[in-house]
């Protein structure tokens, strides 16, 4: 049925233009605000930590912001940018070219994903510019207490941020697969949303349904879970905060265990626009 | 009719296979996936959280525990400090010692907290009690010492559930350390803690020389010249906070204190001029 060959020009093409649309949707004001939010915070904080590292708050108040504004980022985009094709009919027109609805469903995943990547490459290197700040002057002003020299780890900061990344790619994939069979973009973010409550609090239910004595109930909570990926194992940000380091072997697993979702989403968000009625 | 009921049909079917194919895939990746996970969440070590999250419900309600176990843990405990601080500020003893215990229940692994949270219930808290049990110098000396007996036994308390957490962490018994010396006066026990402290990997060095003079002011300054001698060769001498001097210079009292004979007298190992470290000793 296709002439042409699958092309990962025509994805990069089509994740490009997802990309500058994305830009065009004043995705520049919200890490604005992101940021003078976290600013702002900074500065108050430098009256308000109470004996307790200042450091720690600006890092908690930082990914706190990235994993919130990026949650919302990766479902309304995911299913935004899919539907206004869908709607203005502009998919019939690049589908009516040479081109793989694979590709043009790859091609929004990119785009969203690159989207992501500079929404939390901004974020995380805000955030490691204004710790930075922040301990160099509190260095001037208490050398006492940074003897062994600066107390951030920065590459964990760096490490954290691409690990939000990699769970907000997953978010991303999955908002996209129910984006590709459901009939209204509302649906698909409510359902995003929903998806997240229940990948971030699904080890809990299965911790809690494990002690039941129905095995009926325990069944259906074990069924249930393995349709979602479990976001809490991407929660690493406050560890960091906490001073604690990121080994290599937790974030190459987290990196694996994402990348195995990320396919496994959108090869099915392909399938399921391959079988849509345009 | 029949026409429309075969589009509907047709319609209905192939979405629900779509539905039925996406559902099989994604819990077989699920379930192929389930190994990894189970890996990483043992690494992370995450038991007892079912409790924890019972103790929170029970206490600050739904909306912060989903907070909590939404991936905002730190962020919570942040604020929930800050409220500390507002209580603390206004003097207000029930809400402190209150947001004290809530915070260490949302996010038990900052030090901060609970080294901060004992020194305020220790030494704050005592003061704000004596004030409002008269003028100074007008608290009877029993009230006194029982309230000093009283916070610093809730301060001890709070420094063992951190112990819970934190067992390899020096600061911990420092802190019990100096509550058992400042608040109830008991070198003794404090002088076991500083001993904790001071074996510990990341013990500050003054642990160990507090140790010693605790020993000597109670009377034990056999034990504090032989614990000197064997921690006198691990000190770096180029740095300035483990005070190889100091100790030399002690160990050197302790002797003329002692009476110690010139040929038994502690031999200080040489320093070797390149790497600076005082060279092995047998």
């Amino acid at each position: 049925m296709n002439r042409v060959a699958f092309s990962p020009a025509r994805v990069r093409w089509i994740a490009g233009n997802t990309f500058r649309e994305a830009v065009r949707q004043r995705l520049l004001l919200l890490l604005i605000m992101v940021a003078a939010t976290m600013t702002g915070g900074a500065l108050f904080f430098s009256d308000f930590h109470f004996g307790s590292s200042e450091l720690k708050f600006v890092t908690d108040v930082g990914f706190g912001a990235l994993a919130f504004f990026g949650a919302i980022l990766s479902i309304v985009s995911s299913a935004q940018f899919f539907f206004d094709e869908i709607e203005r009919r502009t998919v019939l027109t690049v589908l009516a070219k040479p081109v793989w609805r694979a590709e043009f469903v790859l091609g929004k995943l990119g785009g969203v994903l690159l989207l992501l990547l500079v929404f939390c490459g901004l974020v995380t290197a805000l955030l490691a510019g204004l710790l930075w700040w922040r301990e160099t002057g509190l260095m001037k002003a208490h050398p006492g207490t940074f003897e062994t020299g600066r107390v951030v780890a920065y590459a964990g900061v760096a490490w954290c941020g691409l690990v939000q990344w990699l769970k907000l790619s997953v978010l991303a994939a999955l908002t996209l697969l129910v984006a590709s069979y459901a009939r209204s973009s509302l649906l698909a973010i409510m359902a995003g949303f929903v998806a997240l409550v229940i990948g971030q609090l699904q080890y809990l239910a299965r911790d809690f349904y494990g002690m039941m004595d129905s095995s009926l109930a325990r069944g259906g909570v074990w069924l249930g879970g393995l349709l979602f990926p479990n976001f809490q194992l991407f929660d690493v940000a406050d560890r960091v905060g906490a001073g604690e380091t990121l080994s290599a072997g937790l974030i190459g697993g987290l990196a694996a265990y994402a990348l195995a979702y990320m396919s496994v989403y959108g090869g099915l968000a392909v399938y399921c626009f391959r079988h849509r009625e345009l | 009719m029949a026409g429309w009921r075969s589009t509907v049909s047709g319609i209905v079917n192939s979405r629900a296979k779509v539905a039925a194919v996406v559902g099989a895939v994604l819990l077989i990746a699920g379930a192929a996936l389930r190994p990894v996970e189970a890996a990483m969440r043992k690494a992370e070590a995450r038991a007892g959280m079912p409790g924890r999250t019972r103790r929170l419900s029970a206490i600050v309600g739904q909306g912060t525990s989903m907070a909590v176990l939404g991936g905002f843990r730190a962020l919570v405990a942040d604020w929930l400090w800050l409220k500390t601080y507002l209580a603390w500020a206004a003097c207000d003893l029930p809400a402190t010692q209150a947001m004290l215990r809530l915070v260490t229940i949302v996010d038990e692994r900052p030090l901060g907290f609970w080294l901060n949270g004992a020194r305020i219930i220790a030494y704050d808290m005592t003061e704000w009690r004596l004030r409002s049990a008269g003028r100074e110098g007008a608290v009877p000396a029993a009230v006194r010492r029982r309230i000093l007996e009283e916070q610093a036994g809730m301060a001890l308390r709070y420094l063992e559930d951190a112990r819970s957490y934190h067992p390899e962490r020096a600061a911990v018994c420092v802190e019990m350390a100096n509550i058992h010396l400042n608040s109830r006066g008991d070198p003794a026990t404090a002088a076991r803690w500083y001993r904790q402290a001071a074996e510990l990997p990341d013990a500050p060095y003054y642990a160990a020389r507090i140790y010693a003079e605790l020993l000597k002011h109670l009377g034990r300054s056999r034990e504090a010249y032989a614990w000197l001698r064997r921690l006198h060769p691990t000190l770096p001498p180029d740095v300035e906070a483990a005070g190889s001097r100091i100790v030399l210079g002690r160990i050197r009292n302790l002797e003329r204190t002692l009476e110690i004979p010139e040929n038994e007298r502690y031999v200080a190992p040489e320093v070797d001029v390149e790497t600076r470290r005082p060279q092995k000793i047998d």
